[in-house]
């Protein structure tokens, strides 16, 4: 009996990790796609797209066209200027708001909590022509602000759903022994409350960061200048009416890949991070 | 060192009334006790003076100046929490220095008096640990030492051992006792634990729905409840009650026919009663003695070492308990006769539940 047990144990977890093998390998082949074939010369991406580069195939030439023709630093600059500056207002103000709904009494609280979630159901391209006409009328058209603060927008009502769950979690009796000890209600919300929900605010700028930094749409409408131009936009330049420089792509959508990881990888740290063990029971 | 004076205070959330005119006086130097079950109003009372909540109306004095409208910060007070409320993210040391540190003073006072506290709980092995390597009981030491390193006026203790485990409990319970010893600070301590209540207070207030039953030392509250809720609640097990039809000439009518003497502590005439008994104030005799009272059928012995709790089912169907002797041994479903001591009745009016006997 116990042996046959444990089989089916077996054969079951087997099962498991090749369903969940399955699903990685879907998921990330069009990721190795892309980083294989970057390093391709374009006959071979055509000959034999799955083929691994070997001393004949291989070529920096997508590369060496992406750093060299156009602004490729400076795209990316821009890019990772506007998402980590969107993902800060994002955080900021989304906790200060959550901490407020959650923390303080005041009439129309629900009331104010659902308006402010109310943006996760609307998509906010729904009124890009507003937010045009209004980013010509303040002048703030080819200028990061207008990046920044659309995607600041967008973003908040996510977080502050979010946060405010969570921060009605953290301990009412901690908050009032830093009244008690003379702490400002700011030096309680960034002392005491903003480290407890660490973790949440990692989810929530996973979540919030990867749409930004993807965007196309807004960096097109709104600041499609040179020296504004975010790294999906400009990767633009190698897509033509009729041909497409197919290694410049794969080498900028390759070169994209990395801020990303490397920004998941610091707020993932977090996610794992409990700080919160022991501090009350 | 600082007497506290409450005015009529009133509180409610919206419609709900919580607290109705409360006065209180406590003297400089005592240890009070706020008693009551869960839902009384005796954490909010708590949380207004603290000053983390505003109460609807009325007013607090310390020492003579009032602090109704003062942050909590600068009422002079320390709070000791439940849930210890320890800051995560400072050491041992950082919990205590903080709130010295926010009232400005200098790196050799906050050291020195940091020293002081530690040295009287004996924290200064832990000075330098985060709250999430210690145990319960250390944390709540960790508590209590942050609470007199600012050397308040007033303590005040939220159900500081409900948290931890039963011999734990006991072991800070005496610290705490230890600690009101030697500070002789004025400390109010909130608990629906009538054992913690009993043991520490000089005074207990019990409250229940937002209202005071009574105020007074535990030996007041054990041999005199004011009221039937305070008689109830106070001792455990709780005080039995008998339903008495009527009192008429010193003698007392259960509805079963059996009449008691309830000698010269009651009006000599009243009308429906309720007759309180502790279980320690009466004794089991066999059920054809005269001296019997009233007569049962033992229901359940609960043995505890030290005594034994014998529950009986008397004839109108009630279910009394009487602490016997642990050595005698009575069976179950065995006839029994109650013999009840004279001097230990209590009784209460059935209507307002207040107390009839002097």
């Amino acid at each position: 009996m116990a042996i046959s047990r444990a089989r089916r144990n077996l054969i079951a977890e087997l099962g498991a990790h090749a369903f969940l093998l399955t699903f990685t390998i879907i998921a990330l082949f069009p990721v190795i796609l892309i980083i294989i074939n970057s390093f391709k010369s374009k006959k071979a991406i055509f000959r034999d797209p799955l083929a691994l580069p070997n001393s004949e195939t291989f070529d920096l030439i997508g590369y060496t066209t992406v750093l060299t023709q156009g602004n490729f630093p400076l795209y990316f600059w821009n890019s990772l200027s506007v998402t980590l500056a969107s993902l800060f207002l994002i955080l900021l103000l989304g906790a200060m708001a959550a901490f407020a709904l959650s923390e303080y009494k005041f009439p129309f609280n629900r009331l104010t909590g659902l308006y402010l979630a109310l943006g996760i159901m609307i998509p906010i391209r729904l009124g890009t022509i507003g937010i045009l006409k209004l980013m010509v009328a303040t002048g703030l058209v080819n200028t990061h602000w207008a990046l920044i603060l659309v995607y600041t927008a967008s973003g908040l009502p996510l977080s502050i759903f979010i946060l405010s769950e969570f921060m009605r979690s953290v301990s009412a009796d901690l908050k009032a022994a830093g009244r008690i000890d003379g702490l400002s209600e700011y030096a309680i919300f960034f002392k005491l409350v903003l480290p407890l929900v660490r973790p949440a605010m990692a989810t929530v700028a996973v979540f919030s960061m990867i749409p930004i930094w993807n965007d196309l749409w807004f960096p097109l409408i709104l600041a499609p200048a040179e020296e504004t131009k975010t790294l999906t936009l400009g990767a633009q330049v190698f897509v033509g009416q009729f041909t497409n420089n197919w290694n410049a792509i794969l080498a900028a959508m390759a070169l994209a890949i990395i801020p990303v990881m490397i920004l998941y990888i610091i707020f993932s740290r977090q996610l794992i991070k409990g700080l919160t063990a022991g501090a009350v029971k | 060192m600082a007497d506290l004076r409450i005015k009529n205070l009133y509180k409610s959330y919206g419609e709900v009334k919580v607290l109705e005119g409360l006065n209180l006086e406590i003297a400089s130097g005592e240890f009070w006790v706020l008693l009551g079950p869960s839902g009384c109003g005796k954490s909010t009372l708590l949380r207004i003076i603290a000053g983390l909540e505003d109460e609807t109306a009325g007013e607090i004095f310390l020492d003579n100046q009032s602090i109704t409208t003062l942050p909590p910060a600068k009422r002079g007070i320390a709070m000791v929490f439940q849930t210890y409320a320890l800051y995560p993210h400072l050491s041992v040391r950082g919990n205590m220095s903080l709130v010295l540190k926010q009232a400005g003073h200098t790196k050799e006072e906050i050291e020195r008096r940091v020293a002081e506290s530690s040295r009287a709980l004996e924290l200064n092995d832990l000075l330098d640990r985060k709250p999430s390597e210690l145990s319960g009981g250390q944390r709540q030491r960790v508590a209590i030492a942050r609470a007199i390193v600012r050397n308040p006026k007033l303590f005040l203790f939220d159900e500081p051992l409900s948290n931890l485990d039963a011999s734990l409990r006991g072991a800070v319970r005496i610290e705490i006792a230890q600690l009101h010893q030697r500070l002789s600070s004025t400390m109010v301590y909130v608990t629906h634990d009538q054992v913690e209540a009993m043991t520490l207070a000089d005074k207990i207030v019990v409250m229940h729905d937002g209202d005071i039953q009574q105020v007074g030392s535990p030996r007041e509250l054990y041999e005199t409840p004011a009221n039937l809720f305070v008689a109830g609640f106070i001792g455990s097990p709780p005080m039995n009650f008998l339903e008495i039809e009527k009192i008429d000439k010193s003698l007392a009518f259960l509805y079963s026919g059996e009449t008691i003497s309830v000698g010269k502590i009651a009006p000599k005439t009243h009308g429906k009663a309720k007759m309180g008994i502790r279980p320690n104030a009466w004794q089991l005799v066999s059920s054809d003695s005269k001296s019997a009272d009233i007569v049962g059928e033992v229901l359940l012995e609960e043995y505890l070492g030290d005594a034994t709790y014998v529950h009986i089912k008397l004839e109108d169907g009630s279910q009394v308990i009487v602490r016997e002797n642990p050595n005698k041994n009575n069976k179950i479903g065995k006839k029994i006769g109650i013999n009840i001591l004279p001097d230990s009745i209590h009784l209460f009016d059935s209507v307002t539940g207040n107390r009839l006997n002097g």
